[in-house]
């Protein structure tokens, strides 16, 4: 049993991490990143080129990682969703134009990886960032270090993004972004520049979360960010978008329940459950677990 | 003749895509993203299989699944209609991505993980084509008739909309039945052209190109699906020869698309063409 909650925990922390970057995009630009996932494993990409071909450490792939993944997100904000926004007459003509061209810039960053690795999965040897297995209790519970350190760093990074959008001035702009852009600017906030900033911390999460779970998946594959991406829709569907004490509450409501299917149910419906969460939320409490009053626009 | 008996197939690929893009269609014309109707050719080419399997007449099969698919997806829009923008698409991208793990857990009756194959091949190019034709003219009758213009009118503004006399849930749950119905009909028939159906039909890379055929072609009319499907099916042929950049090219035509050509490459085209116009008729004056 104690096994079951340190292996939903560090499952759960996994789907902390992806989350929060693609509620944050979505809550505030009203941007559903289907290119999150790419990004995601662009930052898992990042972890074997360095950790196979110029043997750095954590301590110097994490950040380079982080930076250069923000960094695409910038840009493609730059280029792509900040024009789609200017042009969209409606919320949703402006949601669906980001969202198809979120669509074709992953198949970019897709294909680009994929010609790079011939298609193949690179390995990722647990030595290249000496990954250990920790036991406790004689043999009642192992888990990895570089899961430990996942877990850690989901629940810090939780509290500490909550602690900012609630009470930095910039965090404040972005909520208030999130309700109404026009008015904002009107108050003198740059939304522009917000976005561009939005959209780097969310990017920079991708990264961060690519080169942690790279690491402890052990390998890179062209399309790893797909089926995580799916799992995040429920995260942020059952804690409500925007909402990120629901993020959090969400991953590892999901986790231990996919947990617990593996373990005590019929394993083949692990990947049902998301989806099944999706709909039920959706149905019985479109706001989701965790409704602000003002937060999203359902 | 060689030529196409050799791209039969890709042919009949084309056709049954151009009914499940203007499925596709119906539901964003009315500024609802809902991405049901793959869901509904899942479940349409299970159904087919099966039901062909039974010996059932491919005429029967292919009414009885339209029908019931359209009846089930009247019966979805309810729920699902006080959903709105990314929510819905969620949701009905849920209900889409749930069926591969419902279908490979069915045991002997949808053949697992694996699908069913050795189905009887009971429709043919023509019917097919005959079907699809039937479809436009339908489709293109409701565009001009009273739903197009309502649905017109519920993208741009529903408020105003309502205030002008549409029954905006109304309209919606309509969109929702033929979006459905026509999926379900695209199901059945790629159910008993292509001998074998699996549960990866309703994937997310089924879900991206179908939204990529109705988005590249243009919203505005069934021209644009029919377009968008045409060039999306073909592409990889014709861009045979870049090997592995296929997706990349994919991806920034997509991109191009949204960023030079909101309204796909038939709102282009109409731009040009009236562009033109209106040069010739000021040379001429």
């Amino acid at each position: 049993m104690i096994q079951v909650i340190a292996d939903s925990l560090s499952l759960g922390s996994v789907y902390v991490l992806f989350s929060l970057g693609l509620s944050l995009s979505w809550s505030v630009l009203g941007l559903l990143n289907l290119a999150y996932g790419a990004q995601f494993m662009l930052g898992a990409y990042f972890a074997y080129l360095f950790g196979e071909h110029v043997h750095a450490s954590l301590l110097v792939v994490l950040p380079v990682a982080v930076v250069a993944v923000a960094a695409t997100s910038v840009i493609a904000d730059y280029f792509v969703f900040r024009w789609l926004r200017i042009r969209a007459g409606t919320p949703v003509e402006s949601e669906l134009a980001m969202l198809v061209a979120s669509i074709g810039l992953a198949a970019v960053a897709e294909t680009i990886v994929q010609n790079a690795t011939d298609g193949n999965s690179e390995f990722i040897p647990s030595s290249t960032y000496k990954v250990r297995t920790l036991g406790f209790g004689g043999s009642t519970l192992h888990i990895t270090n570089i899961q430990l350190l996942m877990t850690v760093v989901a629940i810090v990074l939780t509290i500490a993004f909550a602690a900012f959008v609630k009470w930095t001035r910039f965090g404040r702009a972005m909520r208030a972004a999130a309700v109404d852009p026009a008015t904002c600017e009107l108050l003198g906030v740059n939304a522009n520049r917000l976005f561009s900033v939005t959209m780097a911390i969310s990017g920079g999460m991708a990264g961060l979360a690519g080169v942690l779970l790279g690491i402890d998946l052990t390998n890179v594959q062209f399309q790893m960010g797909d089926p995580l991406v799916t799992k995040a829709f429920a995260v942020i569907i059952i804690g409500g978008v925007g909402s990120i004490a629901g993020a959090a509450v969400g991953g590892y409501l999901l986790a231990f329940a996919e947990t617990l299917v593996v373990v005590y149910g019929p394993s083949t419906y692990q990947d049902a459950i998301s989806f099944a969460l999706i709909i039920i939320v959706l149905l019985v409490r479109p706001t989701g677990l965790f409704a602000q009053r003002r937060w999203q626009r359902s | 003749m060689g030529y196409f008996t050799q791209n039969e197939v890709l042919f009949q690929q084309t056709l049954v895509y151009m009914i499940l893009a203007i499925s596709i269609q119906v539901v964003l014309r009315c500024g609802v993203v809902s991405l049901a109707s793959v869901g509904f050719y899942t479940l349409g080419s299970y159904a087919g299989a099966i039901l062909s399997k039974h010996g059932w007449p491919s005429l029967v099969i292919i009414v009885v699944v339209t029908v019931v698919s359209g009846l089930v997806g009247y019966g979805f829009g309810r729920p699902l209609a006080r959903l709105r923008g990314l929510y819905l698409a969620m949701a009905t991208l849920a209900f889409d991505l749930v069926l591969p793990v419902l279908l490979s857990n069915g045991g002997s009756f949808t053949g697992g993980s694996l699908g069913l194959y050795g189905i009887p091949v009971t429709v043919n190019t023509g019917t097919l084509l005959a079907i699809v034709v039937v479809v436009i003219y339908a489709i293109s009758q409701l565009e001009r008739g009273w739903m197009g213009r309502a649905s017109l009118a519920l993208r741009s503004d529903e408020d105003l909309a309502r205030s002008m006399g549409i029954r905006v849930a109304r309209e919606r749950y309509l969109a929702f039945a033929v979006s459905a119905g026509l999926g379900g009909l695209a199901g059945s028939l790629s159910g008993m052209l292509f001998r074998a159906v699996s549960p990866s039909t309703a994937s997310f890379g089924v879900i991206t190109l179908v939204l990529a055929m109705a988005i590249i072609g243009g919203r505005e009319s069934w021209l644009g699906a029919i377009i968008g499907a045409y060039l999306v099916t073909w592409l990889p042929v014709w861009l045979g020869f870049i090997g592995l950049y296929q997706d990349l090219f994919f991806g920034l035509i997509l991109v191009a698309v949204m960023l030079f050509f909101p309204d796909g490459l038939l709102g282009a085209i109409q731009l040009g063409v009236s562009t033109l116009r209106l040069r010739r008729k000021q040379i001429a004056t």
